[in-house]
C-alpha cells in the first residue's frame, strides 16, 4: 500500500474507530446508538437553518486548525490557540463597539485588530523559544490562562463592572441577510468566506512562497536550515505570529459575526484545543483542515440535537472527539495494522 | 594560513582539534573571538551564513543530516537549499518549484545521483546518493572557496573516486578548495599542501611530497618536527 | 485587620489551596522523570473530582465519617486507569505525548459531564454531606505564632500532601528504584543496556502519575468545592503542570511552587479584605502564577531544565 493511501486511511480509520467506541459506550450506559447518531445526523442535515448553523459553527473551527497546522509545519505545537483565539474575540468585539465608522473601515479595522492581538499572542511564545529556548507548549498553555483572566478583567472595565461588552455597531458586523435567507434566518455569516480563504492563504504562503520553503525548512530540521543561510529564530517567531494571527480571526468570527459581542469566561471555549484535532485530522494540511473542521464542527453542532431528540448528553460527542485524537496520535499502530493486513493479502 | 587559487588544502588532525570550529567560524555558523578571515581581500570575518555563502563559499559540511540535508525534504528541496530565494527560482518571494525541479534534474544528472527524481525524499537515498547530492549542490554554485569536510566519510570506494575527482576538477578550474579529513592517505592523495591542526592551533604546513604519514602523525599528535610557523588570519587569493 | 490577623488567615488558605496542587504536581514529577510528558494531569484531576464525590455521595450513609478518605481511594483507582490510556498510547503505540495528553483532557471532562448528566439528570452533582473537616491539632495549635498559622483550622489532607511530597523525594533520590526512573528519563538507551525496562519504569511512573493526581483532584473536590461540574477542576491540572516546572521537576521544589501558587490564590480570593493587597487589580493575581512559570522556563529565575529525554518514545534498536 502506498504511504498517501495510508495517510488518508488512518484518519479516515481514526474516525470509525472514534464512533464506534461511541456507540458502545451509549449501548453500555443504556441508550439506543442508533437514535443517538441518527439525532446527530438530524442535528447536522435536519434542515436548512440546522446546515446554516452547522456552517457556522464551522467557520471557527477552520481557523483554529489552521492556526495550529501552521505551527505544525513549522516546527512548533501550538497549544495555545484557544488564548490567541480569546484575545483576538476580545479585540474585535472592542473594536466593533468602541467607534463608529463607516463599514468599510471599521468592519476590517475589527478583523485586523483581532489577527493582531492574536499575533502578540503567538509572538511571546515565539520569541521565548527563539531567544531563550523555552518549549512552546507549556508557555503557550500558560498564555490561555493569562488570556482568559485578562480579557474577564478587560471586559469588566470596559462595560463598567458588567459581565458582557455591548453588542457591536452595525459597521462592524459580518450578518449577511443573504445567507441568512438562504438557510431559513440561521446565525450564518460572512465569517465563512474568511475563514475559506484563509484557507487559501496558508496553502499559498506554504506552497508558493518562499517565506513557506523557509518554514518548513526550519520545521524539519533546525541545523541544516541555519546551515543554509536561513535565520532560524525570525522563522519561529513568524511562524507563531501567523498562527497566532490565524487564531486570532477564529475570534473575530465569534466576536463580529456569531455573538456580536464578548462575555466573561468561567472556562475555556475549547475551540482552540479543538483545532489540534482539525489540524491532526488534516495532516496539517490546508485541504485536510477543511475536512477536519467540517467533521468536527459539524460533530459540534449537531450534539446540540442529542439530548432533545434522543434524550442523550451532548458530551457523548466531545468523548468520540477525544477517541478519534487518541487513534489518530496512535497513527503508528494503525499503520503497523495496516501494513500486516497488506502483507497478508500478498501471502495469499 | 591560507588558501590560494587552484590549490587544494588538505587540514589534517585528529578529530576534536578545532577543525569543526574552523569550518563553522568561516562559514558563519560560530561567532569569531579573534582573528580575521577574507575572501579576496574581503574580510568576511561574522558575516551570517548566507552572506558568506553569498561571498562565494561552498560548505560540504561533516554531517549531513545534520547540516548538509533536510531529510524530510524532497532531494529536488534540498539541491535548492541555499539558492532558493534568488532569481530565477524566486521572484518578489514567489517561488517557482518547476524552477527547482529543473535545478534538481541537472545536477541529479551531472552527479550520477542515483535516485527515483527529484520529489523522493532525500531520507530515502543512500548515503552516497545523498552526498552526491550535496556535492553537486555546492560545486554548482562554483563558489570561490569549496570547504570539504570529511566529503568520504562511510561512502563506498566508487563514490570516494567520484568524489575525489570532483574537487580536484574544482581545483583545476582555478578554485580553491579546503578539505579536512581524519583519512590521512585521503589527506596525502588529494592535497596540494596540507596543514596540521593540533589543540586548535595550525603547527605546521607541509607539502605532501616533502613528507610521510609518520611525520604527519608526529605532528597530529602534537610533537613539532620544524619550527611552528601558524598564522591567525587565513585569506584566500 | 493587622498584620498578624492576615498572617493567621492566608497561610491556612494558601496550605489549604495547595495541597491538592502538591499532590498532582507530584504525579507530574514521576511521569516527566520517566521521560512521559502529561499534559493529562487536568484530565486525570477530573476524574479523581468526578469519582471522589459520586463515590462519597453514593457511599455517605455506609461509610460515615470514613467516606471520604475512601473516595480518594476510589478516585486513586479511577485516575490510575485513565493514565493508563495515555501510557498506551504514548509509550506503546508512540503517540505524541502532549497530543495525548490532550485528549485525556477532553475525554475525561466529556466523560465525567455525560455520566453526571446520565447519572443526575443534570449538569452538576449535588453536594455532598461527608466533607473532610478542619480542627484544630492538639497540643500544636497553641504554640504561639506556629500554632495559629500552621496547626490551627487544618486538614488532614495537608498533611497528607506534604507527607507524600516527602516520600516522593525519598523514593526518586535515595532509592534504586528512583534512580532507574530517572535514568529512563534521561538516557533511556543506557538505561536499556544496565538492563532496566525502560517501557515498564514508564508505565509505573505514568500510574504513579495517574494515582496522585486522581487523589488531589478528589481532594480539591471535597475540600474546596463540594460538588463536581464542568467548571470544578477548570485549571488546576495546568496550575499543578506549572508548579511542577517552576520546582524544577524536584518533588520539593514541585511543593513549594505548589504552595507559592496557593499563596496566590488564596490572596485573590481573599485580597479585598487585606490592606495594601486590596489595591492590586484581582487579575494580577490570578496571572501571578502563569507568568512566573514563563519567567522560571526563560531562565530569569534560575534555569529550569526538562529531563532530557522527555517526550521521546523509546524505540529499541533507534539511536
Amino acid at each position: 500500500m502506498s504511504t498517501k493511501a495510508t495517510n488518508i486511511l488512518v484518519p479516515v480509520i481514526s474516525v470509525i474507530l472514534g464512533l464506534i467506541v461511541g456507540a458502545i459506550i451509549m449501548l453500555v450506559s443504556g441508550y439506543n446508538p442508533i437514535d443517538g447518531y441518527a439525532a446527530l445526523w438530524n442535528g447536522i442535515f435536519g434542515d436548512l437553518y440546522t446546515i446554516g448553523e452547522t456552517i457556522r459553527q464551522i467557520t471557527p473551527y477552520l481557523l483554529a486548525g489552521l492556526a495550529v497546522a501552521f505551527a505544525f509545519r513549522s516546527g512548533l505545537f501550538n497549544i495555545g490557540v484557544e488564548g490567541q483565539l480569546i484575545v483576538g474575540w476580545f479585540a474585535a468585539a472592542y473594536v466593533g463597539v468602541a467607534v463608529e465608522l463607516p463599514m468599510i473601515i471599521h468592519l476590517p479595522l475589527a478583523i485586523l485588530a483581532a489577527a493582531a492581538a492574536g499575533a502578540i499572542w503567538g509572538f511571546i511564545p515565539g520569541l521565548l523559544k527563539a531567544k531563550f529556548h523555552v518549549h512552546e507548549v507549556i508557555v503557550t498553555i500558560m498564555m490561555n490562562y493569562i488570556a482568559l483572566h485578562t480579557t474577564n478583567a478587560l471586559i469588566k472595565t470596559v462595560s463598567g463592572g458588567g459581565d458582557r461588552t455591548e453588542s457591536i455597531f452595525a459597521s462592524a458586523s459580518l450578518r449577511s441577510e443573504f445567507l441568512e435567507n438562504l438557510t431559513e434566518f440561521s446565525c450564518l455569516h460572512f465569517g465563512i468566506v474568511i475563514a475559506l480563504v484563509m484557507v487559501g492563504v496558508m496553502w499559498f504562503i506554504l506552497e508558493k512562497t518562499t517565506l513557506g520553503f523557509e518554514l518548513k525548512a526550519v520545521g524539519f530540521n533546525h541545523n541544516a536550515s541555519q546551515y543554509a543561510g536561513m535565520n532560524v529564530n525570525k522563522n519561529i517567531i513568524l511562524a507563531m505570529v501567523i498562527s497566532g494571527a490565524f487564531a486570532g480571526l477564529g475570534g473575530a468570527m465569534e466576536a463580529l459575526g456569531t455573538f456580536e459581542y464578548v462575555s466573561s469566561k468561567a472556562g475555556f471555549t475549547g475551540i482552540g484545543f479543538d483545532g489540534i484535532a482539525v489540524a491532526l485530522l488534516g495532516m496539517n494540511t490546508p485541504l485536510g483542515v477543511i475536512f477536519g473542521a467540517t467533521l468536527f464542527g459539524s460533530l459540534k453542532y449537531g450534539a446540540l440535537n442529542m439530548p432533545n431528540a434522543a434524550g442523550i448528553p451532548l458530551e457523548i460527542v466531545e468523548i468520540v472527539i477525544a477517541v478519534i485524537i487518541f487513534f489518530v496520535a496512535s497513527g503508528y499502530i494503525i499503520r503497523l495494522f495496516l501494513l500486516r493486513a497488506a502483507k497478508k493479502k500478498e501471502a495469499k | 594560513m591560507d588558501v590560494r587559487a587552484g590549490e587544494i588544502v588538505g587540514i589534517a588532525g585528529i578529530d576534536g582539534n578545532g577543525q569543526s570550529e574552523l569550518i563553522e567560524a568561516i562559514t558563519g555558523l560560530r561567532k569569531v573571538k579573534s582573528g580575521t578571515i577574507s575572501l579576496h581581500g574581503k574580510n568576511i570575518t561574522g558575516l551570517k551564513p548566507r552572506k558568506v555563502t553569498e561571498a562565494g563559499i561552498g560548505h560540504i559540511p561533516q554531517d549531513r543530516h545534520k547540516h548538509g540535508l533536510v531529510l524530510d525534504f524532497p532531494i529536488g528541496h534540498n539541491i535548492s537549499l541555499q539558492t532558493y530565494y534568488q532569481q530565477p527560482i524566486s521572484k518578489n518571494g514567489i517561488i517557482d518549484y518547476n524552477k527547482i525541479d529543473e535545478k534538481a534534474k541537472a545536477i541529479i544528472e551531472a552527479y550520477d545521483v542515483r535516485t527515483q527524481g527529484p520529489h523522493e525524499p532525500a531520507r530515502a537515498l543512500s548515503g552516497g546518493n545523498q552526498q552526491k547530492a550535496i556535492i553537486g549542490r555546492e560545486v554548482d554554485r562554483n563558489p570561490e572557496l569549496l570547504i570539504a569536510a570529511l566529503p568520504t566519510r562511510g561512502l563506498d570506494v566508487g563514490a570516494i573516486e567520484f568524489i575525489h575527482s570532483r574537487l580536484i576538477e574544482q581545483r583545476d578550474n582555478g578554485k580553491a578548495v579546503l578539505l579536512i579529513s581524519f583519512e590521512l592517505d585521503e589527506v596525502m592523495n588529494v592535497s596540494d599542501r596540507i596543514a596540521v591542526i593540533h589543540d586548535g592551533e595550525i603547527v605546521d604546513t607541509v607539502l605532501p611530497e616533502e613528507t610521510t604519514e609518520q611525520e604527519l602523525g608526529l605532528l597530529m599528535a602534537g610533537h613539532a618536527v620544524r619550527g611552528s610557523n601558524h598564522k591567525e588570519d587565513q585569506h584566500v587569493d | 485587620m493587622s498584620f498578624l490577623e492576615v498572617l493567621y488567615f492566608i497561610v491556612p488558605s494558601a496550605i489549604f489551596y495547595a495541597a491538592p496542587l502538591i499532590l498532582v504536581a507530584i504525579g507530574g514529577v514521576f511521569s516527566e522523570r520517566s521521560g512521559v510528558i502529561n499534559i493529562g494531569l487536568e484530565g486525570l484531576m477530573v476524574i479523581g473530582a468526578f469519582v471522589g464525590i459520586l463515590f462519597n455521595l453514593l457511599f455517605a450513609d455506609t461509610f460515615g465519617n470514613a467516606t471520604p478518605w475512601l473516595s480518594l481511594i476510589a478516585a486513586m483507582v479511577a485516575a490510575l486507569l485513565l493514565s493508563l490510556v495515555h501510557a498506551v498510547a504514548s509509550i506503546s503505540f508512540r503517540a505524541d505525548q502532549t497530543v495525548s495528553g490532550v485528549a485525556i483532557n477532553l475525554l475525561a471532562i466529556a466523560l465525567s459531564l455525560y455520566l453526571v448528566k446520565k447519572i443526575f439528570g443534570k449538569g452538576q452533582t449535588d453536594f455532598i454531606t461527608e466533607r473532610f473537616t478542619r480542627y484544630d491539632f492538639p497540643v500544636l495549635s497553641d504554640i504561639p505564632f506556629i500554632g495559629p498559622m500552621f496547626f490551627t483550622k487544618i486538614y488532614n489532607t495537608s498533611f497528607l500532601a506534604i507527607i507524600i511530597a516527602i516520600i516522593a523525594w525519598f523514593v526518586i533520590y535515595k532509592t534504586p528504584f528512583g534512580l532507574r526512573l530517572r535514568s529512563v528519563g534521561e538516557h533511556p538507551m543506557a538505561a536499556d543496556t544496565m538492563g532496566i525496562n525502560v517501557n515498564r519504569m514508564r508505565y509505573i511512573a505514568v500510574m504513579i502519575s495517574g494515582a496522585l493526581a486522581g487523589i488531589g483532584g478528589a481532594i480539591y473536590a471535597q475540600t474546596i468545592s463540594g460538588d463536581f461540574g464542568h467548571a470544578t477542576i477548570n485549571g488546576q491540572g495546568f496550575m499543578a503542570l506549572a508548579a511542577m516546572i517552576f520546582g524544577k521537576w524536584h518533588p520539593l521544589g514541585a511543593m513549594g511552587a505548589a504552595l507559592f501558587f496557593g499563596l496566590a490564590q488564596a490572596l485573590s480570593i481573599a485580597s479585598s479584605s487585606i490592606p495594601i493587597i486590596q489595591d492590586i487589580p484581582n487579575v494580577f493575581l490570578l496571572i501571578l502564577p502563569y507568568v512566573l512559570t514563563i519567567f522560571a522556563l526563560a531562565g530569569f529565575i534560575g534555569r529550569a531544565n526538562a529531563p532530557k529525554a522527555n517526550g521521546i518514545p523509546y524505540i529499541k534498536g533507534q539511536r
